[in-house]
């Protein structure tokens, strides 16, 4: 089966500073691979630059997605071609609300694919169905985009985005942190619900606890811009136990 | 001196209409008063050279199309080149033509003052007692080219009455709007008054209204200011009673190299009344928006609630935004707040909104709407604010193909 994501050699700089150095990585569909690392291994510019964050400057290296040059696309159209960020510090928006923000972007994105919008009633349809699957309560949709959310609803608002949109890859960036444990499972049936044949997930996580209900296919750790090992999940019980100097 | 070119025009100084006194003493205030200037401090962020240099003298009666309300089934009340034109309007009974200087303000800059000398084919709108005067349009379609317009309404809410007026400026010419209104809120009466200035990119636009609030009363003002090349607007707000409401809200939307300007002095002159205003701007291209808000509370306006809210957002290096909040408050039991902010974009925001598929021009959109919501929510009712929403969004999408291109 041919990748679904297919990093070669990705180097980038923030500013002056050189973060990413010469990183590769390749997912075939069906694929979850988790990051781990220290931090300021670069993890999250990744994560960004992926999405297409406009002021991290890529300086060589490739990025192929689904066939396609992923970073000649701009952060809509990779969107629309099946990519999601999960936000590691999701951002509030006064005076837009959840709902207005959400289908905006769902008929965005399949404007830009050439299908048809959903009505207004379709797509409460959809919503509300997604919500309850992640607890999360309609009147909080309602309400301006994270503004006055706790870091865990922030989250769970995150995977209400992700379920809604549909990604084929979902990069979740560090979705786990600042969760108690029944929003960590909440959050991560929300994931496992968007695991599938023809989806790849990439979990950005410090913690082995996501792991434990997520289960990956393959554990990468990462430390100074690249990738220094690779292995399978038991990778992820030698991390917690002996820390990222033996490995890194 | 004033310009020579105004002071020729005796026409309106032999109207007889009861409002000779008035313009009388206009004239012989005019004498002595000179043309703001960028260092006259009420006037810094609006630069009258053109109105001092072109010679707008006031328009005679003309012909006019009149646009269609903005609010389906409202009635209109039409001023042509200033001139009100009771053949183009729906009429209420409450409405007849202006024939006393009872309550009107005679003002003290020279804009003002012309205002006020030529001052003719007034409106005068007097709801009796305990009666809604329901809501009406008053188009004012700018003059000829070249010509100046000084429409004088003046509005009194008897006790208890209540109305809704939505003042619309319209037109594509060089021309100079200067209207004025003078307006009382007796006790338990309530006035929302919009003033959407909708005129072209060239016409020059002063205005003013001097309002009074009595006890129980409410005035709620609203600016919209989305044309014209130099728009100024100022709202001088007295509170005479207890338990009085009052404010002015707005937006102003500056691009290319429009410069709007909106000036309100409050003055709680009697203690236990609220004021509140929400000024929200828009600056884009070489645009210019300001704001100069002044609150002023009588020593004896105990328990006075005043706040004021400006932010403005630059969506250009080179736009610019300014604002000078005043405070003068004499009283020692108060409640007074004020805040101004001017700023760019989120970034972050914008990011999180195309990162989910949001193109960039809706997104800039939805953000710069979300920005305008504070001010916009002011206006309660749903029409209304569906009517100036309309407005905004023709501003800007006017303004960004006027960026694109």
């Amino acid at each position: 089966m041919s990748n679904l994501l297919d990093i070669q050699n990705l180097t980038v700089k923030v500013g002056d500073k050189q973060i990413l150095n010469g990183l590769t990585l390749a997912m075939k569909p069906g694929e979850v691979h988790a990051i781990m690392g220290p931090n300021g291994a670069g993890k999250s510019t990744l994560a960004s630059t992926l999405a297409g964050r406009e002021d991290y400057d890529v300086t060589g290296g490739s990025v192929t997605f689904n066939g396609e040059d992923l970073l000649a696309l701009e952060a809509h159209e990779r969107a629309a071609a099946g990519v999601f960020l999960g936000f590691q510090y999701p951002v509030e928006i006064p005076g837009v609300s959840n709902l207005n923000f959400l289908r905006t972007a769902l008929n965005s994105q399949r404007k830009i694919r050439g299908e048809s919008e959903v009505s207004a009633a379709e797509f409460m349809k959809i919503v509300k169905e997604k919500a309850a699957g992640l607890k999360m309560d309609m009147d909080m949709l309602k309400r301006f985009v994270n503004v006055g959310f706790s870091g865990g609803e922030k989250k769970r608002n995150e995977m209400v985005q992700m379920a809604v949109l549909n990604p084929t890859l979902a990069i979740l960036d560090e979705t786990d942190s600042g969760l108690d444990i029944d929003a960590l499972r909440t959050v991560s049936e929300g994931i496992n619900a968007q695991r599938r044949d023809d989806t790849a997930i990439l979990l950005i996580t410090h913690y082995q606890r996501l792991l434990d209900y997520v289960r990956p296919d393959v554990i990468h750790v990462m430390a100074k811009g690249k990738i220094v090992r690779s292995g399978g999940p038991s990778l992820a019980r030698e991390l917690e136990e002996r820390g990222y100097a033996d490995v890194a | 001196m004033l310009n020579a070119a105004y002071t020729l025009y005796e026409g309106f100084a032999e109207a007889q209409d009861g409002l000779g006194a008035f313009r009388t003493a206009a004239r012989e205030r005019l004498a002595t008063t000179d043309w703001p200037h960028l260092k006259t401090e009420a006037w810094r962020y609006s630069d009258l050279k053109a109105l001092k240099a072109e010679a707008f003298a006031p328009a005679e009666a003309a012909d006019a199309k009149v646009p269609t309300p903005l609010v389906a089934d409202m009635g209109q009340l039409v001023f042509v080149g200033g001139h009100f034109r009771a053949d183009l309007s729906a009429t209420p009974a409450f409405a007849k033509t202006l024939d006393s200087t009872d309550g009107l303000a005679l003002g003290d800059d020279a804009p003002a003052l012309l205002a006020a000398l030529f001052a003719g084919h007034g409106l005068a709108l007097d709801v009796p007692t305990g009666t809604d005067g329901g809501s009406y349009e008053i188009v004012h379609i700018a003059p000829a080219e070249g010509r100046s317009a000084h429409a004088r309404i003046k509005v009194s809410l008897a006790e208890g009455a209540s109305l809704t007026l939505v003042e619309r400026f319209t037109g594509d010419t060089r021309a100079w709007s200067n209207p004025a209104m003078d307006v009382t809120v007796a006790k338990g009466a309530s006035l929302r008054h919009l003033r959407l200035i909708e005129e072209g990119e060239t016409t020059l636009h002063t205005g003013r209204a001097h309002v009074r609030v009595a006890g129980g009363g409410a005035y709620q003002g609203f600016g919209l200011m989305a044309g014209g090349s130099l728009t100024r607007f100022e709202a001088h707000v007295t509170i005479e009673g207890e338990e009085a409401e009052a404010g002015f809200d707005g937006v102003m939307l500056a691009g290319a190299h429009q410069s709007h300007d909106i000036l309100t002095h409050v003055t709680h002159a009697v203690g236990g009344a609220d004021s509140d205003q929400v000024i929200r701007a828009i600056a884009a291209g070489k645009g210019h928006a300001s704001f100069q808000g002044k609150v002023t509370v009588a020593h004896q306006a105990q328990k006075t609630d005043a706040n004021q809210s400006f932010k403005a957002l630059l969506l250009d290096r080179t736009a610019r935004a300014n604002a000078k909040p005043e405070l003068e408050i004499y009283a020692d039991d108060v409640k007074c707040s004020h805040g101004a902010t001017v700023g760019e974009l989120d970034r972050k925001a914008f990011h999180y909104l195309t990162s989910r598929g949001i193109d960039p021009a809706t997104a800039r959109r939805m953000l710069v709407e979300a920005f305008m919501g504070d001010a916009l929510v002011r206006l309660t009712d749903e029409t209304l604010m569906e009517t100036v929403s309309t407005i905004i969004a023709g501003w800007m999408q006017a303004h960004e193909e006027g960026a694109a291109a």
